[in-house]
């Protein structure tokens, strides 16, 4: 009995591992033989097997021909005609969006300019700039120091293989049932049914029988096979199956050899920029920081924990980041962690851009390390020191190195998760006492386990919330836990003889609970001191401000805190009540919104009332526009991911107390977002007094070889003079007025320009080019020289203004050209320029 | 010829100046008398009054852009070209008006 069904492939995202389950799962309850072929490329798939059905990498409109044959064939072709034409429709439902990348957006001309095709847009979560090959992470790969046993008979490892296989069928059913997300029980159940695949199932048989070797290899040997078939196949979707299959041999693996023996983290043995889908924090700190040069992930909230990891350790990151299976292993890729790119195929041109890039960011951090060890203060001397996050005790000497003035927050969950118990208190002594002998005297606030809600913890056992993140978390934990809480209490309160440490407890809502604490840490004193232990008198005791009640509570909690430390990515999303995880919700709570700047302020008045402390160690801390904003409402000390310390030393550095007290009061007063934010704009534009021009603005001899490097060249001068805040958005500004028409004049001058908000001095920047670029002049000819004017967009003075096109009539004279051409250093065009536009005369002011 | 002409350009930042320096020097080199008033980034400069646009042989508008004040030139022939034409052939574009 044969017969054969013809038709058109209906699903938009072709036949893959979902879609293929579903109809895997049909097609074997029946005994005939069922066979699928994709008349395109003339391949046939056993529908019986998800792998096979994979490969023959079906797309939405190929011709397909389902062919049955055996006893119950007629029964079989009834039923899968149905549920072609029925239920099979539905089994490839959209998948909820998790975070929508911006693939649409255009380009930066600069870069188009310099050439640059493939490449992905993402979120920017740590800025920097890394140019490494890629590292694909969740493949499969075995524990280095894993040693396989020796293999048994074959028909000894045909049955561990066999126990494994139903097993780890018996975890599926298991974790299918208690899984909640529709899509998490979508995953298993195209888990589960590549495990039950008759494929895989009789390769590995095979390959058993062929010659000797454990269940191990020959899994791993069956699943290299298909991998290579579907990394040939053309789709991502099949390319994504990869990882799939790896999944579930690496879970074989688990079963046949235990835990140690697979490792999903790949080592890393050169330097490297790691894509993944999601990453766990565990993972992340498994990875050889030495060679992980940036970080590339396709979903995570930009306060996911592994972020703030990275982040912490100033690792350049990107997430929401779409077709990340277009980026290869061993790939060589730029991540561009100022723009939100990841780049790949760099073409000559893009490579030289980039390599410019590379040379100013270097220069930059050597014109911000002058504040390492400069103490964090205002122009006119207001003491704000800035400290550092970290996750564990070896970043400490790291921050220290990089100009901490002491750890604001020791996340201290890190050290409970990815392991099978809670660390002992000598390996936490150890820990604490390692941070406080790093930072040499300098204050180490330790925060007292923060668990729950989104940093689950396995051997605690937490139950299921439908609402972690109003759940059991931070102290509410602490009263089902109490040996946990007094074995670190003990540890830190031991290790401070070593140094300077603090502890803090987050999650605080109420004065009871802070109450609560503090006599815990007063019992376990009291036990150091009967076991003759020092008992840690000097440790202050203090606490996160992250839940809204307390900051309403301030002058009781002060009663019983040392100090408070405002933690603003819980406490905004509490406040505001937007998930910052939820992407479509997340944009409501930002810290500009005047509501909670006042929220900010009252919480830092009634901290001062009470006659203590007040800090802050959320995101917020790192946007140099808010530290100034913050300086201006009177917090006390700020912490941060380490990479940005410098740029808050320099930030605060250019700024009077007076002057932020001034914005700050403007910006609690503004009547929402849109005017905060122009207050702050108008603050930058009518920022520090500098002079037109400086040498450090003026190059008479630059390689630059295209209109995008000379460009470049002259926006970077900007930025290494301190006079823009983002060199690469006034470079787009630049590129901008190029599209009107070209700023080459004749004569081989260009004066490109603009009006930028990220400019913050206006200025004339000069550039003089040992060959012609071309920059398609009005004549024709190449252009020499380039002659940049940037000019503040909120510039209200015509005095800069009338220089500016004092300048523009000035380039018209052949004298005055000839004299820019035959310069033979920058201190000449300087002087002549000083000269001819009259500045020194009268002295610019902003 | 007593010429007047504006100048005017999308940001008002170079070209305007650069095309009021090229006329000015341009016409006075050929013997005119000329006066250009430029509306720039600063607004109008050197402006124009009644009386000189009357007096006027010739009138030129070097402009990318919308010319303020428009209704002074009412009833009187304009030459108007792009800001770069007269940046990048003055005397091209004072002939063509005269």
């Amino acid at each position: 009995m044969a017969c054969e069904h013809r038709f058109v492939f209906p699903l938009t995202n072709g036949l893959h591992a979902r879609p293929a389950s579903c109809l895997e799962a049909v097609a074997s309850r029946f005994q005939a033989k069922a066979l699928i072929v994709n008349v395109r490329n003339q391949t046939e798939a056993d529908a019986k097997s998800v792998l096979s059905l994979v490969a023959a990498d079906i797309h939405e409109g190929d011709e397909c021909v389902l062919r049955l044959e055996g006893a119950d064939a007629e029964e079989a072709f009834k039923e899968l005609t149905r549920f072609l034409g029925e239920d099979f429709l539905h089994c490839d439902e959209a998948l909820p969006e998790v975070v929508a990348p911006a693939v649409d957006r255009p380009l930066p001309r600069a870069l188009r300019a310099a050439g640059i095709s493939v490449y992905q847009h993402g979120t920017v979560v740590c800025r920097g700039l890394a140019q490494a090959r890629v590292v694909r992470v969740g493949g499969l790969s075995l524990a280095r120091n894993f040693v396989m046993p020796v293999a048994g008979a074959a028909d000894e490892e045909l049955k561990k293989f066999g126990d494994a296989v139903a097993a780890l069928r018996a975890d599926f059913e298991r974790e299918i049932v208690t899984a909640k997300d529709n899509r998490q029980i979508e995953v298993l159940k195209a888990h589960a049914a590549i495990l039950r695949d008759v494929s895989l199932a009789a390769r590995v048989e095979a390959l058993l029988k062929e010659k000797k070797r454990t269940a191990g290899d020959a899994v791993i040997a069956a699943v290299e096979e298909f991998a290579v078939t579907l990394r040939k196949a053309g789709s991502a979707y099949l390319r994504e199956r990869v990882l799939d299959l790896q999944d579930v041999s690496g879970r074989l693996l688990t079963q046949l050899y235990g835990k140690a023996a697979v490792t999903l983290t790949p080592v890393l043995t050169a330097p490297s920029i790691v894509v993944a889908e999601s990453l766990t924090p565990g993972q992340f700190l498994a990875l050889d920081r030495g060679h992980l040069r940036g970080l590339v992930l396709a979903h995570a909230g930009v306060t996911s924990h592994t972020v703030i990891l990275a982040r912490s350790f100033g690792v350049p990151t990107l997430t929401g980041v779409g077709k990340i299976e277009r980026f290869t292993d061993g790939q060589e890729v730029v991540l561009d962690g100022h723009r939100g790119l990841l780049i790949a195929e760099l073409e000559s041109a893009g490579r030289r851009y980039y390599a410019m890039e590379m040379r100013k960011l270097e220069r930059l951090r050597q014109v911000e390390a002058i504040y390492r060890d400069r103490p964090g203060a205002s122009r006119d001397g207001r003491r704000l020191p800035i400290m550092a996050n970290v996750a564990s005790a070896s970043e400490v000497a790291a921050v220290i190195e990089a100009g901490a003035e002491g750890v604001g927050l020791f996340r201290t969950e890190m050290l409970y998760m990815d392991r099978d118990e809670a660390p002992s208190e000598e390996e936490q002594y150890a820990i604490y006492a390692d941070a406080a002998r790093a930072a040499a005297g300098r204050p180490v606030i330790i925060r007292t386990i923060d668990i729950g809600g989104d940093k689950p913890v396995p051997y605690l056992q937490l139950p299921e919330e439908a609402n972690p993140f109003l759940g059991v978390r931070g102290v509410r934990l602490y009263a089902g836990f109490s040996v946990l809480v007094r074995t670190q209490l003990r540890a830190i309160l031991r290790a401070s003889r070593h140094g300077a440490l603090k502890v803090m407890v987050p999650m605080i809502a109420s004065p009871e609970e802070m109450r609560g604490f503090r006599a815990l840490v007063d019992e376990v004193r009291a036990e150091l001191r009967a076991a003759g232990e020092p008992d840690g008198a000097g440790v202050s005791v203090g606490m996160m401000l992250e839940v809204p009640s307390a900051v309403l509570a301030l002058a009781e909690l002060a009663a019983v805190a040392d100090f408070f430390s405002i933690g603003t990515n819980d406490l905004a999303q509490y406040f505001f009540a937007a998930d910052r995880d939820n992407p479509r919700v997340s944009g409501l709570q930002a810290w500009t919104n005047p509501a909670f700047l006042r929220f900010l302020k009252f919480a830092i008045d009634g901290a001062h009332a009470a006659g203590r402390p007040i800090g802050l160690c959320g995101e917020m801390g790192e946007q140099a526009d808010a530290q100034l904003l913050l300086l201006g409402i009177g917090i006390d000390s700020l912490s941060m991911g380490a990479p940005r310390i410098l740029a808050a030393k320099a930030g605060l550095a250019r700024c009077s107390e007076g002057e932020c007290k001034e914005l700050a009061d403007a910006s609690l007063a503004g009547a929402d977002r849109a005017a905060v934010e122009k207050q702050i704009r108008e603050f930058r534009s009518a920022g520090a007094a500098m002079s037109l021009i400086s040498g450090a603005v003026i190059s008479l001899d630059s390689e630059a070889s295209s209109k995008a490097e000379v460009i470049k060249e002259l926006t970077d001068a900007l930025a290494l003079d301190d006079r823009t805040t983002d060199a690469a958005a006034v470079e787009e500004a630049v590129w901008a007025r190029e599209e009107t028409y070209s700023t080459g004049f004749g004569y081989g001058f260009a004066v490109p320009h603009c009006k930028s908000a990220h400019v913050t001095a206006n200025t004339i920047a000069v550039v003089r080019m040992r060959a012609g670029i071309e920059w398609g002049s009005l004549d024709g000819a190449q252009v020499k020289v380039a002659i940049l004017l940037a000019i503040r967009e909120a510039d209200q003075g015509k005095e800069h203004m009338r220089i500016f096109s004092r300048l523009s009539r000035l380039v018209m004279n052949d004298d005055f050209r000839a004299a820019i051409e035959q310069a033979t250093a920058a201190g000449e065009v300087l002087d002549l320029l000083t000269e001819k536009l009259g500045l020194a005369a009268q002295p610019v002011r902003a | 010829m007593n010429i007047v002409a504006i100048t005017a350009c999308p940001t008002g930042i170079a070209h305007t100046y650069m095309a009021a320096e090229q006329l000015e020097k341009t016409a006075k080199a050929l013997g005119h008398k000329i006066k250009v008033e430029t509306q720039g980034a600063m607004g109008i400069e050197n402006e124009l009054s009644d009386a000189e646009i009357k007096a006027a042989d010739v009138i030129i508008f070097a402009v990318d852009i919308e010319v303020e004040q428009r209704e002074r030139f009412d009833g009187r022939k304009v030459t108007q070209v792009p800001v770069q034409e007269a940046i990048k052939n003055p005397k091209g574009v004072i002939a063509k008006a005269g």
